[in-house]
């Protein structure tokens, strides 16, 4: 049976084109493209707004370009600002962005009594490029790259969290790092660390172990351009772009299937084996592109993922971005790495990505929606808007990292160390939505699945190791685990810990690194599962070596008991109707008890979920 | 009743506050979106569930329920003549074996994947999987929850659309561009359910510090001046749990007792199908359960105890005895419960057929394989098409379509099962692009999905 041509693509439907060029980039300017869970998060985001964490009165400061950027656009419009986020709040916000843990309790007290004026900048050349900054954006590359042991077996993952670990503790220039990704080959992604990168998007036969080539190729061009060209491939790999694009991407709609071909060709001499037959393991991986018989990309290759392609002969490869082609006789891969790389749009791509990542936005959205045909404001197609916020801002923080010699340790800490990062979620008054592209204060998002965890795991003390399968080490937090399969696999968690850890990850929107992404969705399960769960009640006992028995231990009561946990869970001081309520409770119902009481409200009050 | 039930009592009322006088208001969205009628479509109607049981892997159909012989069969399949069903082996599925009474089989599905995340999906929401509209497309049991909000009782209290144990590959498909309030209620049943359904004694402590919170935290979660957005929502949340929890039913429906468990075969999908049952007796506001089988995806030795045998074992005897609960139990006015729910039992394909490979497996087929249906008006006892002698091919689709049932036509068959118009249609997307409760640009369009009111009788 011929498996018929598909239509079900996106389609040209009467809604206005208009209504789709939206001047405010980033609460609706979302093509399909766009995850909808992005979509509710940056509303929420852009809707919130947390009261009471300012620092009244400090000098927003025009610390580096951004803020010339953006603190210089607010004043042009004369658009209201939020106020400089107080230290404490400063404190914590810098350590989950960076590290994806809270910051300890006392040693927020001491950084908010520290009166250094540079004690910020200091604060972030600690934390950027120390281990925990590490874990952080290991885990955070290995969900974007969805690095899955399934896909890679248990060792591949292993090597290759740890070959991103070390690329990114030793601050590999970052494009010689992705050109590593691009190129390596190994008779075994077990032994050779950056492998994984690619043979993760082997696409299978029927018998899921034969690899198609054409579709393989296509796969790892589609993930290539979304991490690292912030463009999503994905529509023309199966068809043109005009009749489907016209209200999503004017770039995208005048590109052709056979462009896309031509980019995947340069894949077409890459070959990716299982290697079932030598070892029988299943997720075992041979890449190279040295075998005679895959000797470029066919228009007639059979598919089992895509629209069925059409036509003869094969395609040579060509740059979608320029048109280069591959030097003669030069490794295809190479060459594609080394085209990829140097274009200017990498680095406005990987900027505008991290830029996301502190900022809750970014300055093109989607992230890997970039339209090239909106860029420039002096040719915009009609109808539409420019698609960046800050256009010359994006130019110069891509500039800035290649001039850095693409230090991402440099960009983190250029983004962190800027006024603009460092506002208060707070409004003065009168918040507009259509203030929301001017960043002009914080968006609040809640903390991810594993953030959660690490979160009640940091602030009581109390944790199960977590064992990393086929290795002997042992890991207190969630992030500092190789991927969301681990849990299953601990050896050092009974059954039913694991099954509950589990449940509870991705209840909080944990990825498989499969097929979904990270959501910070909120849902009933969650708010149960805080309340209710066994993981949080028992971490709210005093139980021998928790933070509460080390308090109680130390005869600590009362008013100091309670600004202790108060630091320790939420990085501020109780106000006055919190600490009349917690020391009636701790009255009525003895320390144990009621500190019992009051680390179940801690954890359950909500901006103890949040990322403020 | 219990100071709790009192307590939670006057939660309710509280949630009366701006003439919303609804409960189960937290499983309601504010705004609906405007649907516009298709064609006018004549439905079934006759159930108000549905159980979706996904075999996740995909059954070898010539090894169960469409079963061929040949030298590769083990003897203790045990393969008899069955009155009806044909060809049958009782050495796997004995219990559904004496219950052909129970379901019909539908022997002539087929799908257009043949790779496990696509198929998967297109089986959880009747739409082939396309990366660019995948992020806003809902999941069947997410459309189901959007058509019976409507309907809601004064008395639900449950979610409506609650899935078990999906974990494979594409995971649980949510709500898309429907409100996040038909998301799916995913349950871990080996997971530790006393968070959901706390148990008794525990729940005088649970009150005490349920109100000490809003003491504590009242305030920044619920004052629509202090414009905490993503606060208030993570609030409401919170209500929606605590209504669950104060529902005195819900003890009892996320518990799976000792002597049940057994008999229901002491494992996951066991488990999940005494809570399926569960959910649909007590009739609290579920009425779309997704639970999925895992590991029929056996490439490789296949006839190995943990393999093929395990897994059949566990779906024969799980799901007879669901089949039986739900047949004894009873409405008021007579109606068994399994007269209004559908059962559906189905992989995202069948497994190659003939000679097993040289590794001892069976590899995904997506030409051939058989669905399970009972409940829900489906008349029992009936085997609909058949394949040739190798199960490679369907020689008799068996219904009107005279041609192979797609996923389009599964899912249509489920919402006219729940009398659902399935030619309707969304015009309002983050796209812009209508969504069809049956997609309408997919190649089983042009052969014209329909229902296949050939398995109603």
């Amino acid at each position: 049976m011929k498996r018929l041509l598909l239509l079900s693509c996106v389609l040209l439907s009467s809604a206005s084109l208009a209504a789709q060029t939206k001047s405010d980039a980033i609460a609706e300017d979302h093509p399909p493209t766009a995850i909808p869970d992005r979509r509710t998060i940056l509303a929420e985001q852009t809707e919130s707004i947390v009261h009471g964490r300012a620092a009244p009165g400090a000098v927003v400061a025009k610390n580096n370009f951004i803020d010339e950027h953006i603190l210089g656009k607010i004043e042009r419009d004369s658009v209201p600002h939020a106020p400089l986020a107080d230290d404490a709040t400063f404190f914590r916000r810098v350590h989950i962005d960076l590290t994806g843990r809270i910051p300890d309790g006392s040693e927020a007290q001491e950084f908010v009594a520290d009166s250094d004026p540079a004690k910020r900048d200091k604060l972030i050349d600690r934390l950027v490029g120390d281990v925990d900054w590490r874990d952080h954006w290991t885990y955070w590359h290995l969900d974007l790259w969805r690095t899955s042991q399934n896909r890679v077996g248990w060792a591949g993952r292993n090597l290759f969290h740890d070959y991103v670990a070390d690329a990114l503790l030793l601050n590999q220039p970052y494009d010689e790092f992705v050109r590593e990704l691009l190129t390596s080959e190994a008779r075994s992604n077990w032994y050779v660390g950056p492998a994984s990168y690619l043979v993760r998007w082997a696409v299978f036969a029927d018998n899921c172990t034969e690899i198609m080539h054409e579709d393989t190729a296509d796969e790892m061009t589609v993930m290539a351009f979304r991490h690292f060209m912030g463009v999503n491939l994905q529509c023309i790999s199966c068809h043109d772009g005009a009749n489907h694009l016209e209200q999503v991407n004017v770039w995208l709609t005048q590109r052709k299937r056979e462009e896309f071909w031509a980019q995947a060709a340069f894949f077409g001499n890459t070959r990716v084996m299982r290697r079932v037959e030598l070892r029988n393991t299943q997720d075992e991986y041979l890449i190279d592109d040295k075998d005679p018989k895959r000797d470029g990309y066919s228009r007639s290759a059979r598919s089992t993922v895509r629209v069925a392609r059409q036509g003869t002969g094969k395609v040579p490869p060509a740059f979608i971005l320029g048109g280069e082609t591959p030097q003669p006789g030069k490794p295809m891969r190479a060459e594609l790495a080394r085209i990829l790389t140097a274009h200017p749009q990498f680095a406005r791509a990987v900027v505008n990505r991290f830029w996301a990542a502190f900022m809750g936005a970014g300055i093109v959205e989607p992230l890997d929606g970039f339209d090239f045909a909106r860029m420039d404001p002096t040719i915009l197609p009609q109808g539409w808007d420019l698609q960046p916020t800050h256009p010359e801002l994006l130019d110069d923080l891509a500039q800035d990292f290649i001039d850095s010699g693409y230090d991402l340790q440099h960009l983190h800490k250029r983004i962190v160390k800027s006024s603009a990062y460092q506002l208060a979620a707070t409004f003065p008054a009168g918040w507009k939505p259509e203030y929301t592209p001017y960043f002009s204060r914080r968006f609040v998002r809640r903390l991810t699945a594993e953030q959660v965890h690490d979160a009640i795991v940091k602030a009581t003390d109390l944790h199960v190791p977590i064992q990393i399968p086929l290795t002997d080490k042992q890991v207190r937090y969630l992030v500092q685990t190789r991927g969301p399969g681990d849990i299953r696999r601990s050896a050092t968690l009974d059954p039913q810990q694991r099954q509950d850890l589990q449940f509870f990850a991705e209840s909080f929107g944990q990825a498989n690194r499969e097929f979904n992404e990270p959501t910070r969705r909120g849902s009933i399960i969650q708010a149960a599962l805080m309340m209710n769960s066994n993981l949080v009640k028992e971490k709210a006992k005093p139980s021998s070596g928790s933070f509460l028995a080390r308090l109680i231990d130390e005869g600590t009561e009362g008013e100091q008991l309670t600004e202790a946990l108060y630091w320790r869970f939420l990085t501020r001081n109780p106000d006055s109707r919190e600490m009349h309520a917690a020391l009636e409770l701790l009255a009525d119902r003895g320390t144990r008890a009621g500190g019992e009481d009051l680390q179940w409200i801690l954890m359950n009050k909500l901006e103890f979920l949040f990322n403020w | 009743m219990s100071r709790f039930e009192d307590h939670f009592l006057t939660r309710r009322e509280m949630l009366r506050v701006g003439s919303v006088a609804v409960t189960g208001y937290h499983f309601l969205p504010l705004v609906l979106p405007r649907v516009k009628a298709g064609q006018p479509t004549s439905v079934e109607g006759k159930a108000r569930f549905c159980i979706f049981v996904m075999l996740e892997g995909g059954q070898s159909h010539v090894d169960s329920w469409d079963f061929k012989e040949g030298p590769w069969t083990p003897p203790d399949f045990d393969v008899r003549t069955v009155s009806g069903l044909g060809r049958w082996p009782a050495g796997l599925y004995p219990e559904l074996g004496k219950r052909r009474d129970k379901y019909s089989l539908l022997r002539s599905m087929a799908t257009w994947e043949s790779q496990h995340g696509r198929g998967q999906y297109y089986m959880q929401t009747g739409h082939q999987h396309n990366p660019a509209l995948a992020p806003e497309l809902p999941a069947v049991g997410s459309v189901v929850a959007h058509e019976y909000a409507a309907r809601r009782k004064e008395t639900d209290s449950l979610p409506p659309f609650v899935g078990f144990n999906t974990f494979p590959q594409v995971g649980l498909i949510g709500s898309g561009f429907l409100p996040g309030t038909f998301t799916p209620f995913h349950i871990n049943t080996s997971s530790d359910m006393s968070a959901i359904a706390p148990r008794r004694q525990d729940l005088p402590d649970f009150q005490r510090r349920w109100e000490l919170l809003q003491q504590f935290d009242g305030r920044v979660r619920t004052d629509p001046a202090l414009e905490n957005k993503a606060y208030r929502d993570f609030h409401n949340h919170y209500e929606g749990a605590v209504e669950i929890m104060s529902d005195p039913r819900s003890a009892n429906i996320f518990r799976v007792g000792s002597e049940e468990r057994q008999r229901y075969g002491s494992n996951p999908v066991g488990d999940s199908f005494v809570l399926a049952r569960n959910l649909v007796i007590a009739d609290a506001g579920t009425h779309f359960i997704f639970l999925t089988h895992e590991d029929w995806d056996h490439h490789g030795s296949i006839y190995n105890r943990a393999n093929f045998y395990k897994r059949s074992s566990e779906l024969d005897v799980g799901l007879s005895q669901m089949l039986d609960d739900l047949g004894a139990a009873k409405r008021k006015d007579g109606t068994s419960v399994l007269d209004e729910t559908l059962v559906v039992c189905v992989g995202e394909f069948g497994r190659t057929p003939g000679e097993l490979t040289n590794i001892a497996g069976r590899d995904h087929y997506q030409y051939a394989f058989t669905g399970l249906f009972a409940g829900g008006g489906v008349k029992p006892g009936q085997v609909l098409g058949a394949t040739n002698e190798s199960g490679s091919e369907i020689i008799d689709p068996g219904w009107s379509g005279n041609r192979p049932v797609y996923p389009e036509d599964l899912v249509t068959t489920i919402y006219s099962a729940m009398g659902i118009d399935w030619s309707k249609t969304i015009e309002e997307t983050p796209s812009g692009r209508a969504y069809h409760y049956v997609e309408i640009f997919s190649p089983t369009e042009l052969l014209a999905n329909q229902v296949v009111r050939e398995l109603f009788g």
